[in-house]
């Protein structure tokens, strides 16, 4: 009996410690480009109308110890909002996928298909017909932090 | 922050300015990512923050002259109306002030107000004068600027219409931007690549109604001789738009001659002197005419 309850506290207070190593948070930060003195640069959303180009930053933040590994962000896309092409990028290494199904599957652009309105026949996906974007991160070392991030432009 | 620095802040906004319709303005435009990942083989997931964006508002309109000709009209005539078609092409309703608007080298007009269509397109007692409009996103309206054409007015041309302008913004700076709400959230109005103002101007053409009467003679001689007969043809036309009312071609038999009896005719057709010659000379009405009309008097005077 004795020998039970130590096990079960040795495998609580594991999980607490795990749970403590583990605290990668993730947190969306909104930006537009402005030009001033002929420079641009991206400060924080404030005027967004018809047109405007938005980039979302998703910072990760390991305040861990421990490395976090296989960092999976899906960021389905806003609605009112169309993707622009080529914008999902990383700070660090990592693998860029689409969806056009709402995020039920993943892949490349050239791997992305849907069915035309007027011809009704499959076609390759346009930029603005993605619905979600995934990144996977290969790791993040405890105490690091990283971004992923797109463009999207409002309608 | 300086002007010019402003100025340039605001050029990015230019291009999506230019498509000024889209989302409405107040829409929450929402942003949320999930994560995953593992640590020594565990598996976590979280969520990130909300991100919550407004849409804001583009403060835009457009202002066209619905007229493709100029409106004839007259000396002294009173409240009339050219037309216009004033669209909301920003995302948002907007208030419109509206001014009456005549070009600076113009001739004056009187009496200018505008009116707002009753829905029929045509100017009549059923509109109503306005000095502001409500129009939603993508709304139009038809408006008349109309006035009274002074009695003395000498001009060929006049040149006038309508300033709109947005009450929430329209300072005329492209790009400036505004608080405004709309009871549930509260977003910045942008004024548009216009600044949020424009005008619009129809031409008034003076109709300058005129009847012209064109004579020739025809002998029946090379020369004048005593028994020579001169033909006479009158041929009557008008010039501008409306209606000549109750013409009487009238002339007088030249001294030295005298008038051919029964030679009076009118399109062709003789008339009888009785009624039409008298005194020494003719009359023969020809009634009303228009700018589509051409009427003939033709008569013969012989050479005593």
């Amino acid at each position: 009996m004795i020998k039970k309850l130590f096990t079960s506290l040795m495998i609580a207070s594991s999980v607490m410690v795990m749970g403590l190593y583990a605290d990668v948070t993730i947190k969306s930060h909104s930006y537009q480009k402005v030009v001033k003195k002929k420079k641009a640069k991206w400060v924080k959303a404030t005027k967004v109308v018809p047109g405007s180009v938005v980039l979302y930053m998703n910072t990760l933040k390991n305040r861990g110890k421990e490395t976090a590994q296989n960092l999976t962000v899906v960021n389905a896309i806003p609605a009112h909002m169309n993707y622009v092409k080529g914008t999902a990028k990383c700070k660090s290494k990592c693998s860029v996928t689409y969806s056009v199904d709402g995020g039920k599957t993943f892949n490349k652009p050239k791997k992305l298909f849907v069915k035309d309105k007027k011809t009704k026949k499959m076609r390759h996906a346009k930029a603005k017909e993605y619905t979600t974007i995934k990144w996977v991160v290969a790791k993040l070392k405890g105490g690091k932090k990283t971004t992923v991030q797109y463009k999207a432009r409002l309608q | 922050m300086h002007f010019f620095s402003k100025i340039l802040c605001t050029i990015f906004l230019f291009s999506a300015l230019l498509a000024a319709k889209g989302v409405p303005a107040g829409t929450q435009i929402l942003n949320v990512a999930q994560l995953s990942y593992q640590v020594n083989g565990f598996d976590f997931n979280t969520t990130s923050n909300t991100l919550v964006d407004v849409v804001d508002q583009v403060l835009d309109l457009e202002l066209v002259c619905q007229s493709t000709q100029n409106i004839i009209v007259q000396n002294g005539e009173v409240k009339r109306a050219l037309p216009f078609v004033l669209e909301n092409i920003g995302n948002g309703t907007d208030n419109f002030s509206l001014t009456p608007d005549t070009n600076a080298s113009s001739p004056e007009v009187d009496n200018r107000l505008i009116f707002l269509d009753d829905g029929d397109g045509v100017f009549n007692s059923a509109d109503v004068q306005v000095n502001d409009i409500n129009l939603t996103a993508d709304q139009k309206a038809t408006l008349f600027f109309v006035s009274d054409i002074p009695a003395s007015a000498a001009w060929q041309y006049s040149h006038n219409g309508i300033e709109a302008r947005s009450t929430i913004g329209g300072s005329g700076i492209p790009g400036k931007d505004y608080n405004v709400s709309n009871g549930t959230e509260n977003y910045y109005a942008v004024d548009g690549y216009k600044g949020g103002v424009e005008s619009a101007l129809c031409t008034y053409e003076m109709n300058h109604l005129n009847l012209i009467l064109k004579k020739s003679a025809t002998l029946s001689s090379d020369r004048l001789f005593t028994g020579t007969v001169i033909h006479y043809r009158i041929e009557a036309t008008v010039k501008g738009e409306g209606t000549v009312s109750n013409i009487v071609i009238k002339d007088v038999i030249p001294s030295g001659t005298t008038y051919v009896p029964g030679s009076i005719k009118l399109d062709g057709t003789a008339v009888t002197d009785a009624g039409h010659f008298s005194a020494n000379s003719i009359a023969v009405p020809v009634n009303d005419m228009t700018r589509s009309d051409t009427h003939v008097v033709e008569f013969d005077v012989k050479v005593n």
